[in-house]
This record gives structure tokens, sequence and C-alpha cells, in this order.
């Protein structure tokens, strides 16, 4: 097991964003996080990734223990490519790469041949090498997320979290995302995925764990997690859920809003 | 499920000795870190000359114009170098020793901790108008200074004046730094309107000690401190700024590649093995006693830290590692070159140097809110 967390808690002020969640993910493993809304998914991967610390609970990645790790040590076990990577200074896209290296370096360390090959070798692999000198903060938002994953790679994580990376994305460079990850799997990094797209879930997912409220409401293959009735629970609409002819993968229709007193989703 | 095969065997995991065994590299990709080491000497390199002849210039051109070779002689001899000949003691040495190089040096000193602290406070605050005068640390460090001399603190040694200077900076800076955090939102509106407001703030309180103040010569010595000026520096400010500006630029400087990961984003940062938290007291306190230490000998001079850094990321990228360094230099030459305008330019009449400054950095600070745009953390 490359990522355990175990009975997570977290309040944010007065409000409990999540209540005793359970996740586990093996090398080799796509977990998909799916769930509405505000149901606690994003924060959920901000603690795997150790940037928030929960109250309860506790999170280990490949043995290191997330809340008492130090981050250089932890950023050799797990990379985290945001929703949104800031990238604001004018670096080129290979020395932005490049930045990901840090938790391998010394302090007085310039970065050597070796880092530079790790670099070279993630651009190719996410396909960006053609634009390695151009300037980030001029890159697409596809291109971005893209450039964002490279520098995760350069880490050599055994784990990868993504949080929502197809979601600002035009369709070849979801299916880029996608192919990518399945690659990255292959290769025996363990990655955790936040998606909105229940259809791109299970193409890319080999596990879903649905949250809902801050509580996981399923956890298992995608056959089983997209489940009409699990979905009308947490999304409180009415769905067809069937596998595609073309892919096997399960595709969700929602067709129609349940209206409900005190209705969360949006 | 698409399971694409073509796997590059760099990116598969490996145990820790595999690690170090790492694939054929290219000849340009095997040359990068030594590239950066001849930038990072090269760039240092011409700086250092510009700042020489900076210095130079600076003490040479005056009313009393000293002919610049005399001056080189005079700053070996005060260097300790061997002269060739007996060139030492030219008929300007009471000028050049006792008037014009104390306060080239606290210009260089001063100019050296705005530019190194502007450049590092665009880097922590991912802001490219962040700057010690303009979000408000100068002003803090200001008041500092000038409670020093109000409350007679000064008697008990000249030390107190940086001390309680770097003590008004880490007040300013952590208050600009908690409104930021707490708008979870560094975004240029919010550091320059809280810098608006802390400026005003203590600007006000040194207002009040100047008005109530009962002793002349205390009056003008805290009026010094708001406009801020290199006149009338002796030997005993450059001695107050040495040691703190120089170990501040030197730590800095270590903290270059902190500074790049900071650029990731918080969140990004701490993924990225950086313990955000930490390294942003340490950078900022180091921040905070350059400026303490520059306004403590030079009042509150601005623009210096904003024009500096953004002049020299045009030239050489944003590369901190490099930035920083580059950025002490270059403020150094800068402010001696615009202490050096101020004093000749309407001769025999003398400016302050904040004028000078300003005049270059306004138009400097304009451009930069014109050009910023929403994706590359412009103005919201």
């Amino acid at each position: 097991m490359i990522v355990n967390a175990v009975n997570v808690g977290l309040r944010q002020g007065a409000t409990r964003i999540l209540h005793a969640v359970d996740v586990a993910v093996s090398a080799g493993e796509v977990v998909g996080i799916i769930g509405p809304n505000g149901a606690g998914k994003s924060t959920l991967l901000r603690a795997i990734a150790g940037v928030v610390i929960p109250d309860e609970g506790e999170i280990t990645i490949a043995g290191v223990d997330v809340a008492s790790a130090r981050p250089r040590l932890l950023a050799r076990q797990l990379a985290l490519v945001e929703q949104h990577p800031v990238m604001q200074f004018d670096f080129n896209v290979r020395d932005y790469v490049l930045l990901g290296r840090h938790a391998h370096l010394g302090r007085f360390q310039a970065e050597g041949a070796v880092d530079a090959a790790h670099t070279a070798a993630a651009l190719a692999k996410v396909g960006i090498s053609a634009f390695a000198s151009r300037n980030v903060t001029t890159l697409s938002g596809g291109e971005r997320q893209l450039a964002a994953i490279a520098r995760a790679l350069v880490q050599q994580p055994r784990a990868l979290l993504l949080d929502e990376p197809t979601s600002a994305l035009d369709l070849s460079h979801q299916l880029r995302v996608l192919e990518l990850v399945r690659d990255l799997a292959a290769e025996q990094l363990a990655v955790i995925v936040v998606v909105h797209d229940l259809d791109l879930a299970a193409r890319m997912c080999d596990r879903l764990v649905l949250l809902v409220d801050g509580r996981v409401s399923a956890d298992g293959p995608p056959e089983t997690v997209l489940d009409a009735d699990l979905l009308r629970d947490a999304y409180h609409v009415h769905s067809v859920v069937r596998p595609s002819p073309d892919t096997d993968a399960q595709t969700v229709t929602a067709l129609r809003h349940i209206p409900t007193p005190n209705n969360k989703s949006e | 499920m698409a399971k694409a095969a073509g796997i590059r065997p760099i990116l598969r995991l490996k145990s820790a000795p595999e690690r170090d065994r790492e694939p054929a590299t290219s000849e340009a990709e095997a040359t990068a870190p030594r590239r950066f080491v001849v930038r990072l000497l090269v760039v240092c390199g011409v700086l250092a000359c510009g700042l020489a002849v900076a210095v130079v210039a600076g003490v040479a051109l005056g009313p009393v114009r000293i002919p610049p070779l005399e001056v080189v002689t005079a700053l070996a001899d005060d260097l300790g170098l061997p002269l060739p000949g007996d060139a030492a003691g030219g008929e300007h040495a009471t000028v050049i020793n006792y008037i014009r190089l104390p306060r080239v040096l606290v210009g260089a000193l001063v100019g050296a901790a705005l530019g190194i602290a502007g450049a590092t406070m665009q880097a922590v605050f991912r802001n490219p108008l962040a700057e010690p005068g303009v979000i408000g640390v100068s002003s803090g460090a200001a008041l500092g200074a000038v409670a020093a001399i109000y409350f007679g603190w000064t008697a008990f040694t000249p030390w107190m004046l940086p001390a309680t200077a770097f003590v008004g900076a880490v007040a300013a800076m952590g208050f600009v730094f908690m409104v930021a955090a707490l708008r979870r939102d560094r975004g240029p509106v919010t550091l320059l309107l809280v810098g608006i407001a802390v400026s005003a703030f203590f600007g006000a309180l040194i207002s009040v000690m100047v008005a109530t103040t009962t002793n002349n010569e205390e009056l003008r010595g805290i009026v010094f401190w708001l406009q801020g000026g290199l006149g009338a520096r002796t030997w005993q400010h450059v001695q107050l700024a040495a040691v703190p500006v120089v170990a501040g630029c030197l730590l800095l400087t270590v903290f270059g590649r902190d500074l790049n990961v900071l650029l990731l984003g918080d969140d990004g940062a701490r993924a990225a093995g950086l313990d955000v938290a930490r390294q942003r007291v340490v950078i900022l306190g180091l921040t905070s006693l350059l400026t303490g230490a520059a306004v403590a000998v030079s009042g509150v001079i601005g623009f210096v830290g904003l024009v500096v850094p953004h002049a020299l990321r045009l030239v050489i990228g944003p590369d901190n590692r490099i930035l920083l360094p580059a950025s002490a230099l270059g403020g150094a030459a800068f402010l001696v070159l615009a202490d050096l305008i101020a004093r000749v330019a309407f001769s025999p009449a003398s400016l302050q140097v904040g004028i000078v400054t300003a005049l270059f950095g306004a138009p400097v600070f304009l451009a930069l809110v014109l050009r910023r745009r929403g994706a590359s953390g412009g103005l919201r």
C-alpha cells in the first residue's frame, strides 16, 4: 500500500469537512475521488498531500507519516498537481519543471546533469518537449496542466495527486491526461485524482471513492460505485448508468434533478 | 481501459541506489549546471564593475572635482593595497575620506539592502509591486528609528537605532503579511492598500513625535527619517549599516532556490518539499533586518527595491539565485548613481536622493501596473 489514510477527520472552524474517511491506494492503482461540490474532495487531497493537517486520523505515504514528515522527505514520496497551478513569473517551461527537483537537491547544490535528464524525460513523457523554452505565463490551460504534471514527475514520487486535472481542458487535452495517468499507473505510480466528469472517472480509474458531505459513501470499482441509486443519494439526480459500447467503461447520463428541501447541489 | 505502453525507464520508480545511476545525458544537458555558475559569475562580475565605477564617480564628482586617478589611489590606500609609486595622501584626502567616501558607502549599503529586499519580497508575496517602501515596511522601520531618538534610547548605544528600526520593520512586515493572509489573497491591490494604510498610520505616529518633541536638535533628526537622504553621513553610519547589510545579503542569497520554489504557490511549494511557513519567517526576518539597517542610516528611500529587481529581471531572467545577488550589487550602484545625480544635477543646489529614485521609480511602477494582466498575477 502506497497511500494509506485511516479515519481522517478535519474541521474548518465549526464545520466538519471530513468524517472518518479511509482511502488506500496501492502502487499501480488509479483511484478517483468523486462527489458533489463541497463534499470535501479537494480538502481530502490536500490533507493527503500534507498541505493541511487533519484533526483526526493518520495518513502515511509509503510508510512515511504525512503530518510529521519533513516536507523534503515527503516530496520524494508524493507530488501534487493543483487545479490551477500558480505560474506568475517568467520562467520557461524547462526551468519551471526543474523546480520540481528541489527536494532532491542540497542547499548549496545547483541542478546537475541528472536533474536536467529527469526534466527532459518528463517533458517528453508529458509530450511538451516542443515548448520547453516557452514562457510559462503564455501557456494555455491545458499546457499549464501538462507542465505542472511534468514538474510533479521530476520529484520521482511514489504517489501522484491530481486535483481536477481535466476540468478546464478541451477534449484532446482531456484524453492526453487520461492516457498519461494510465501510463503512469502502468509504471507502478499510485495515483489519486479528483474528478468531476464521471464518464472520464470511469475510464481513468481502477477504483472510485464517492465522497458525500465529507463521508465515504461508496468505495469500489467504477462498475459498482457508478450506480443509479448511489448517484441519486449523492447528487440528487435521476440518472441512467450503462457501459459504453466503445470503451466498456460506465457512462452516466443525468436525466432529471430531484428537488429536495435542503438541496445542496448546484 | 486504455493502458498505453511506451514507458521511459527514467520515470520508473527506482530503489535508492538505482536512482543515482541515471540515463545518458546529452551534452547540452550535462553542461547546464556549469552554465548556471558561469551566468552567476558573469552577471555579478559585470554589476560589481558597474558598482566600482559608480563608487569612483560618486567620490570624484561634486562641488570640488577630484581626478578619478586620485580617487582610485585613495581608495586603494584605504583598502591597504600596495600603491604604485608614492601616490598616497593627495590634496583631496580630507574631502574623500571624511565627506564623500562615507556618503557613497552608506549609499551603496542602503542600495544593496533595498535592492535585495525588494527582489525577495516580490518572490515571497508573488507580487511584482512588493517593495519595502511600497508595502509600508520602511515606514515601520522609520517609526522604530524615530522612537529610539524620541525616547532617548540612542544614548545607551548607537546600535539602538538599527535595532529599533529592525523591530519596527518586523512589526510592519508581520502586520502586512497577516492582513494579506487573512484575505487569502496576496494580490497587488490588497498589498498596496495595506501598504498605504500602514505607511499612513506609522507616518502619523512619527508626526505625533515630531509635534511633541521639545528638543530642536531631536526634531531635525526625526524629520530626516521621513524624507530620507544620504546627506552628512559619517563613518559611524557606515559602521552601523555594514554588518547587518553584508550579513543579510549573504544569508538571503542562500535562499535563492527556496524563493524560486515559493513561486509555485504556498501549497505547490509545500508539496514540492519546501517548509513554506518556516522559510518564510526566516526570509521575511532577514528582509526586515536589511530594511531596518537601511532605514536606520538613510531614512525612507523609495523605489530602489522596485526599479532594480525589475530592470535586472528583464535582462537576466527570474531565477532568484542570480537575481538576489544581482539586485544587491545593482541596487548599490543605482543608489550611488542616484545620489550623484542628486548632488550634481542642479549644482550648487542639492536634491535629496529620494527625489531622484522617485523620478526613475514612479514611471516604472506605473508601467508595471499597466502591463500586468490577470493571468500573470495582475491587478484585480
